[in-house]
Protein backbone atom coordinates (compact mmCIF):
# COMPACT_ATOMS: atom_id res chain seq x y z
CA UNK A 1 0.00 0.00 0.00
CA UNK A 2 2.66 2.64 1.28
CA UNK A 3 4.43 2.08 -2.99
CA UNK A 4 1.08 2.87 -4.02
CA UNK A 5 0.75 5.99 -2.37
CA UNK A 6 4.16 7.14 -3.11
CA UNK A 7 3.44 6.45 -6.44
CA UNK A 8 0.10 7.93 -7.71
CA UNK A 9 -0.39 10.88 -5.36
CA UNK A 10 -0.30 13.63 -7.15
CA UNK A 11 -0.03 15.80 -4.48
CA UNK A 12 3.19 14.31 -2.99
CA UNK A 13 4.53 14.33 -6.82
CA UNK A 14 4.12 17.95 -6.91
CA UNK A 15 6.05 18.34 -3.85
CA UNK A 16 8.40 15.51 -4.83
CA UNK A 17 9.04 17.47 -7.90
CA UNK A 18 9.55 20.84 -6.69
CA UNK A 19 12.46 20.05 -3.64
CA UNK A 20 14.91 17.45 -5.42
CA UNK A 21 18.05 17.39 -2.72
CA UNK A 22 21.00 16.63 -4.12
CA UNK A 23 23.57 13.98 -2.33
CA UNK A 24 26.92 16.10 -2.22
CA UNK A 25 28.91 13.52 -3.69
CA UNK A 26 31.27 13.99 -6.98
CA UNK A 27 33.11 11.28 -8.96
CA UNK A 28 35.37 11.56 -11.67
CA UNK A 29 35.46 15.18 -13.79
CA UNK A 30 32.00 16.00 -14.11
CA UNK A 31 32.12 17.82 -10.17
CA UNK A 32 33.51 20.56 -11.98
CA UNK A 33 30.81 21.02 -13.62
CA UNK A 34 28.45 21.37 -10.18
CA UNK A 35 29.68 24.59 -9.08
CA UNK A 36 28.64 26.30 -11.97
CA UNK A 37 25.15 25.26 -11.84
CA UNK A 38 24.97 25.93 -7.97
CA UNK A 39 25.78 29.53 -8.28
CA UNK A 40 24.81 32.48 -9.37
CA UNK A 41 25.05 31.98 -12.93
CA UNK A 42 22.79 29.02 -13.61
CA UNK A 43 21.50 29.08 -9.93
CA UNK A 44 19.89 25.78 -9.40
CA UNK A 45 18.66 26.89 -6.24
CA UNK A 46 15.66 28.48 -8.19
CA UNK A 47 14.12 25.27 -8.90
CA UNK A 48 14.18 24.17 -5.12
CA UNK A 49 17.23 22.07 -5.93
CA UNK A 50 20.13 22.21 -3.05
CA UNK A 51 23.19 20.06 -2.35
CA UNK A 52 22.70 18.35 1.29
CA UNK A 53 25.18 16.35 3.37
CA UNK A 54 22.83 14.08 4.57
CA UNK A 55 22.32 10.94 2.38
CA UNK A 56 19.42 10.30 4.21
CA UNK A 57 17.40 13.54 3.79
CA UNK A 58 18.11 13.64 -0.57
CA UNK A 59 16.34 12.69 -3.36
CA UNK A 60 18.83 12.86 -5.64
CA UNK A 61 22.43 11.34 -6.68
CA UNK A 62 24.24 12.85 -9.44
CA UNK A 63 27.06 10.10 -11.19
CA UNK A 64 28.96 12.89 -12.68
CA UNK A 65 31.63 10.63 -14.35
CA UNK A 66 33.66 7.73 -14.65
CA UNK A 67 33.17 4.92 -12.06
CA UNK A 68 35.48 2.53 -10.70
CA UNK A 69 34.68 -0.29 -9.14
CA UNK A 70 35.50 0.99 -5.76
CA UNK A 71 33.48 4.37 -6.12
CA UNK A 72 30.43 1.72 -7.71
CA UNK A 73 30.71 0.05 -4.10
CA UNK A 74 29.82 3.39 -2.42
CA UNK A 75 27.55 4.31 -4.71
CA UNK A 76 25.07 1.42 -4.08
CA UNK A 77 25.69 1.69 -0.18
CA UNK A 78 24.85 5.39 -0.42
CA UNK A 79 21.83 4.65 -2.74
CA UNK A 80 20.48 2.10 -0.36
CA UNK A 81 20.80 4.62 2.71
CA UNK A 82 18.80 7.01 0.67
CA UNK A 83 14.92 6.76 1.44
CA UNK A 84 12.74 5.89 -1.78
CA UNK A 85 11.78 7.53 -3.57
CA UNK A 86 14.98 8.43 -4.44
CA UNK A 87 16.40 9.59 -8.56
CA UNK A 88 19.98 9.47 -9.88
CA UNK A 89 21.17 11.57 -12.72
CA UNK A 90 24.28 10.51 -14.70
CA UNK A 91 26.14 12.82 -16.55
CA UNK A 92 28.52 11.88 -19.65
CA UNK A 93 29.38 9.43 -21.50
CA UNK A 94 31.27 7.24 -19.14
CA UNK A 95 28.10 5.87 -17.15
CA UNK A 96 26.31 5.44 -20.28
CA UNK A 97 29.02 3.15 -21.63
CA UNK A 98 32.34 4.03 -20.37
CA UNK A 99 33.65 6.35 -22.93
CA UNK A 100 37.50 6.90 -23.50
CA UNK A 101 38.01 4.47 -20.92
CA UNK A 102 35.93 1.60 -22.83
CA UNK A 103 38.81 -0.81 -22.66
CA UNK A 104 40.08 0.22 -18.97
CA UNK A 105 40.64 -2.23 -16.36
CA UNK A 106 39.23 -0.31 -13.78
CA UNK A 107 36.11 1.52 -14.99
CA UNK A 108 32.50 0.14 -15.07
CA UNK A 109 31.05 -0.04 -18.89
CA UNK A 110 27.56 -0.18 -18.29
CA UNK A 111 26.12 1.59 -14.69
CA UNK A 112 22.48 0.57 -15.59
CA UNK A 113 23.21 -2.67 -15.16
CA UNK A 114 24.43 -2.23 -11.68
CA UNK A 115 21.95 1.07 -10.12
CA UNK A 116 19.08 2.11 -11.98
CA UNK A 117 19.33 5.49 -13.75
CA UNK A 118 16.42 7.73 -14.42
CA UNK A 119 18.12 10.23 -16.80
CA UNK A 120 21.13 10.05 -18.59
CA UNK A 121 23.46 13.01 -20.03
CA UNK A 122 24.92 12.31 -23.21
CA UNK A 123 28.33 14.35 -23.73
CA UNK A 124 32.01 14.91 -22.63
CA UNK A 125 31.93 16.95 -20.79
CA UNK A 126 27.87 18.11 -20.50
CA UNK A 127 27.71 22.41 -20.00
CA UNK A 128 25.98 23.47 -16.84
CA UNK A 129 22.80 24.03 -19.63
CA UNK A 130 22.88 20.31 -20.68
CA UNK A 131 22.36 19.80 -16.79
CA UNK A 132 20.09 22.59 -15.57
CA UNK A 133 17.85 20.45 -18.88
CA UNK A 134 18.47 17.13 -17.46
CA UNK A 135 17.16 18.37 -14.14
CA UNK A 136 14.11 20.21 -15.45
CA UNK A 137 13.87 16.81 -17.58
CA UNK A 138 13.71 14.80 -14.08
CA UNK A 139 11.40 16.87 -12.33
CA UNK A 140 8.79 16.61 -15.06
CA UNK A 141 8.97 13.22 -15.04
CA UNK A 142 8.49 12.84 -10.59
CA UNK A 143 5.61 15.59 -11.50
CA UNK A 144 4.32 13.03 -14.24
CA UNK A 145 5.39 9.60 -12.08
CA UNK A 146 7.46 8.70 -14.21
CA UNK A 147 10.87 8.75 -12.83
CA UNK A 148 10.63 5.03 -10.94
CA UNK A 149 14.14 3.94 -10.68
CA UNK A 150 13.98 3.27 -7.13
CA UNK A 151 10.50 0.96 -7.91
CA UNK A 152 12.92 -0.95 -10.56
CA UNK A 153 15.95 -1.62 -8.41
CA UNK A 154 13.17 -3.24 -5.79
CA UNK A 155 11.40 -4.99 -8.24
CA UNK A 156 14.13 -6.31 -9.93
CA UNK A 157 16.42 -6.36 -6.72
CA UNK A 158 17.65 -9.76 -7.51
CA UNK A 159 19.30 -8.92 -10.82
CA UNK A 160 20.77 -5.71 -9.42
CA UNK A 161 22.15 -7.72 -7.15
CA UNK A 162 23.67 -10.73 -9.65
CA UNK A 163 25.10 -8.14 -11.58
CA UNK A 164 26.94 -6.40 -8.63
CA UNK A 165 28.20 -9.89 -7.05
CA UNK A 166 29.46 -10.85 -10.32
CA UNK A 167 31.77 -7.79 -10.16
CA UNK A 168 32.66 -6.94 -6.64
CA UNK A 169 32.43 -11.36 -5.63
CA UNK A 170 30.06 -12.52 -3.14
CA UNK A 171 29.81 -11.18 0.46
CA UNK A 172 31.03 -7.52 -0.78
CA UNK A 173 29.48 -5.66 1.44
CA UNK A 174 30.70 -7.67 4.50
CA UNK A 175 34.22 -7.08 3.36
CA UNK A 176 32.86 -3.18 2.98
CA UNK A 177 31.88 -3.42 6.89
CA UNK A 178 34.62 -4.69 8.08
CA UNK A 179 36.76 -2.50 6.49
CA UNK A 180 34.77 0.77 7.35
CA UNK A 181 34.52 -0.66 11.06
CA UNK A 182 37.82 1.13 11.91
CA UNK A 183 36.13 4.40 11.23
CA UNK A 184 32.81 3.43 13.93
CA UNK A 185 33.21 4.25 16.95
CA UNK A 186 30.60 3.03 20.13
CA UNK B 1 77.85 23.86 -13.34
CA UNK B 2 76.63 22.24 -10.31
CA UNK B 3 75.24 19.48 -12.47
CA UNK B 4 79.31 18.32 -13.53
CA UNK B 5 80.56 19.21 -9.75
CA UNK B 6 77.49 17.00 -8.56
CA UNK B 7 78.09 14.43 -10.84
CA UNK B 8 82.23 14.52 -10.32
CA UNK B 9 81.35 14.27 -6.30
CA UNK B 10 79.25 11.47 -6.77
CA UNK B 11 81.73 9.47 -8.90
CA UNK B 12 84.47 10.53 -6.53
CA UNK B 13 82.72 8.91 -3.55
CA UNK B 14 81.04 6.00 -5.17
CA UNK B 15 83.25 4.85 -8.12
CA UNK B 16 81.01 1.91 -9.33
CA UNK B 17 77.97 4.32 -10.43
CA UNK B 18 77.15 5.69 -13.70
CA UNK B 19 76.53 9.48 -13.39
CA UNK B 20 76.28 11.71 -15.98
CA UNK B 21 74.16 15.01 -16.93
CA UNK B 22 71.23 14.89 -18.99
CA UNK B 23 70.64 18.91 -19.77
CA UNK B 24 70.24 21.67 -17.33
CA UNK B 25 69.45 20.88 -13.91
CA UNK B 26 68.66 17.04 -14.41
CA UNK B 27 71.33 14.65 -13.21
CA UNK B 28 70.77 10.58 -13.85
CA UNK B 29 72.77 8.09 -11.64
CA UNK B 30 72.98 4.67 -12.74
CA UNK B 31 73.51 2.10 -9.59
CA UNK B 32 73.41 -1.84 -9.22
CA UNK B 33 70.47 -2.98 -6.60
CA UNK B 34 72.73 -4.13 -3.84
CA UNK B 35 74.30 -0.82 -3.99
CA UNK B 36 71.94 1.42 -4.00
CA UNK B 37 70.92 1.94 -0.22
CA UNK B 38 73.71 3.75 0.47
CA UNK B 39 74.08 5.40 -2.77
CA UNK B 40 70.68 6.76 -1.74
CA UNK B 41 71.70 7.43 2.25
CA UNK B 42 74.61 9.80 0.92
CA UNK B 43 72.44 11.48 -1.56
CA UNK B 44 70.32 12.11 0.57
CA UNK B 45 72.92 13.61 3.14
CA UNK B 46 74.22 16.16 0.75
CA UNK B 47 70.57 17.68 0.27
CA UNK B 48 68.22 15.34 -1.77
CA UNK B 49 65.58 15.61 0.70
CA UNK B 50 62.69 15.39 -1.40
CA UNK B 51 61.35 12.25 -2.66
CA UNK B 52 59.20 13.25 -6.05
CA UNK B 53 58.21 10.32 -7.09
CA UNK B 54 59.25 6.61 -7.35
CA UNK B 55 58.43 5.39 -11.39
CA UNK B 56 58.71 1.65 -12.46
CA UNK B 57 59.21 0.71 -16.26
CA UNK B 58 58.69 -2.93 -17.33
CA UNK B 59 61.03 -3.97 -19.84
CA UNK B 60 60.04 -7.60 -20.79
CA UNK B 61 62.10 -8.14 -23.69
CA UNK B 62 65.36 -7.60 -21.12
CA UNK B 63 63.43 -9.09 -18.34
CA UNK B 64 64.19 -6.25 -16.02
CA UNK B 65 61.98 -3.50 -13.95
CA UNK B 66 63.58 -0.45 -14.15
CA UNK B 67 62.84 1.57 -10.69
CA UNK B 68 63.88 5.46 -11.11
CA UNK B 69 63.77 7.76 -7.55
CA UNK B 70 63.07 11.19 -8.80
CA UNK B 71 65.19 13.28 -6.13
CA UNK B 72 64.68 17.13 -6.16
CA UNK B 73 67.89 19.33 -4.08
CA UNK B 74 66.18 22.12 -2.84
CA UNK B 75 70.19 23.64 -2.46
CA UNK B 76 71.56 22.93 -5.73
CA UNK B 77 68.12 23.05 -7.29
CA UNK B 78 68.60 20.20 -9.34
CA UNK B 79 66.64 16.90 -10.30
CA UNK B 80 68.15 14.03 -10.01
CA UNK B 81 67.21 10.50 -11.58
CA UNK B 82 68.53 7.37 -9.41
CA UNK B 83 67.92 4.26 -11.49
CA UNK B 84 68.03 0.82 -10.72
CA UNK B 85 66.84 -2.42 -12.24
CA UNK B 86 65.21 -5.60 -10.88
CA UNK B 87 64.91 -9.00 -12.19
CA UNK B 88 61.60 -9.25 -13.73
CA UNK B 89 61.29 -13.13 -12.41
CA UNK B 90 61.95 -11.82 -8.88
CA UNK B 91 60.08 -8.83 -8.31
CA UNK B 92 61.39 -7.78 -5.03
CA UNK B 93 63.60 -4.68 -3.16
CA UNK B 94 64.49 -3.03 -0.35
CA UNK B 95 62.32 -0.08 1.50
CA UNK B 96 63.10 3.07 1.56
CA UNK B 97 60.84 4.43 3.81
CA UNK B 98 63.94 5.05 6.58
CA UNK B 99 65.52 7.30 4.04
CA UNK B 100 62.63 9.07 2.63
CA UNK B 101 59.46 8.16 5.04
CA UNK B 102 57.00 9.19 1.78
CA UNK B 103 58.04 6.55 -0.15
CA UNK B 104 55.74 4.52 1.36
CA UNK B 105 52.69 5.91 -0.88
CA UNK B 106 55.13 5.51 -3.86
CA UNK B 107 55.87 1.65 -2.92
CA UNK B 108 52.55 1.16 -2.12
CA UNK B 109 51.47 1.74 -5.30
CA UNK B 110 54.40 0.16 -7.01
CA UNK B 111 53.43 -2.95 -5.50
CA UNK B 112 50.14 -2.41 -6.86
CA UNK B 113 50.54 -1.74 -10.02
CA UNK B 114 53.56 -3.74 -11.08
CA UNK B 115 54.03 -6.55 -8.19
CA UNK B 116 57.05 -5.24 -6.90
CA UNK B 117 57.19 -6.43 -2.97
CA UNK B 118 59.01 -4.19 -0.98
CA UNK B 119 60.72 -5.58 1.91
CA UNK B 120 60.24 -3.83 5.35
CA UNK B 121 57.29 -1.90 4.27
CA UNK B 122 54.79 -1.95 6.78
CA UNK B 123 51.58 -1.67 4.83
CA UNK B 124 51.10 -3.68 1.70
CA UNK B 125 47.42 -3.19 0.82
CA UNK B 126 45.94 -2.22 -2.25
CA UNK B 127 45.09 1.23 -2.67
CA UNK B 128 42.62 1.61 -5.75
CA UNK B 129 42.06 -1.86 -7.00
CA UNK B 130 39.92 -3.57 -4.61
CA UNK B 131 39.45 -7.15 -4.73
CA UNK B 132 42.12 -7.21 -7.88
CA UNK B 133 42.06 -10.87 -9.26
CA UNK B 134 44.75 -10.46 -12.09
CA UNK B 135 48.29 -9.87 -12.50
CA UNK B 136 48.78 -6.54 -12.15
CA UNK B 137 47.87 -4.14 -14.17
CA UNK B 138 50.27 -1.98 -15.54
CA UNK B 139 52.66 -5.08 -16.48
CA UNK B 140 53.47 -5.40 -20.14
CA UNK B 141 52.25 -8.27 -20.39
CA UNK B 142 48.73 -7.97 -18.86
CA UNK B 143 45.69 -8.06 -21.72
CA UNK B 144 43.20 -5.52 -20.88
CA UNK B 145 40.66 -6.68 -23.66
CA UNK B 146 40.85 -9.96 -22.53
CA UNK B 147 40.53 -8.72 -19.04
CA UNK B 148 37.56 -6.00 -19.80
CA UNK B 149 35.30 -9.11 -21.46
CA UNK B 150 35.99 -11.47 -19.10
CA UNK B 151 34.98 -9.28 -16.11
CA UNK B 152 32.26 -6.29 -17.53
CA UNK B 153 30.94 -7.97 -20.23
CA UNK B 154 31.40 -8.31 -24.35
CA UNK B 155 31.39 -5.21 -26.92
CA UNK B 156 29.28 -5.90 -29.41
CA UNK B 157 27.50 -2.88 -31.10
CA UNK B 158 25.65 -4.64 -33.02
CA UNK B 159 23.31 -6.07 -30.75
CA UNK B 160 23.39 -5.07 -26.90
CA UNK B 161 26.33 -3.10 -25.91
CA UNK B 162 27.31 -5.19 -23.28
CA UNK B 163 25.94 -9.09 -23.77
CA UNK B 164 26.88 -11.02 -20.63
Amino acid sequence: MGFQVLETSKLLNYARARSLWIVTFCTGCGGVELPPTATARFDFERFGIISTPSIRQADLLLITGYVTPKTLKRIIIVYEMMRNPKYIIAHGSCPVNAGIYWDSYNTVKKLDLYIPVDVWIAGCMPRPEAILRALVKLMKMVKEGKALGWKRYLENFEFYRKNQDRLFGKDWRKREIEKLRFYIHD
Amino acid sequence: MIEKELVRKIVEVFPYVEAKVKRVRRVEVKVSREKLPEVAKYLRSIGFKHLSAISCVDWPQHGIFELVYHLWSYENRVHLMLKTTIPRNKPKYVTMINIWPNAFVYERDIWEFFGIEFEGHPDLRHFILDDWDDIPPLRKDFNHLEYVKRKYGVYDPEKEYYLR
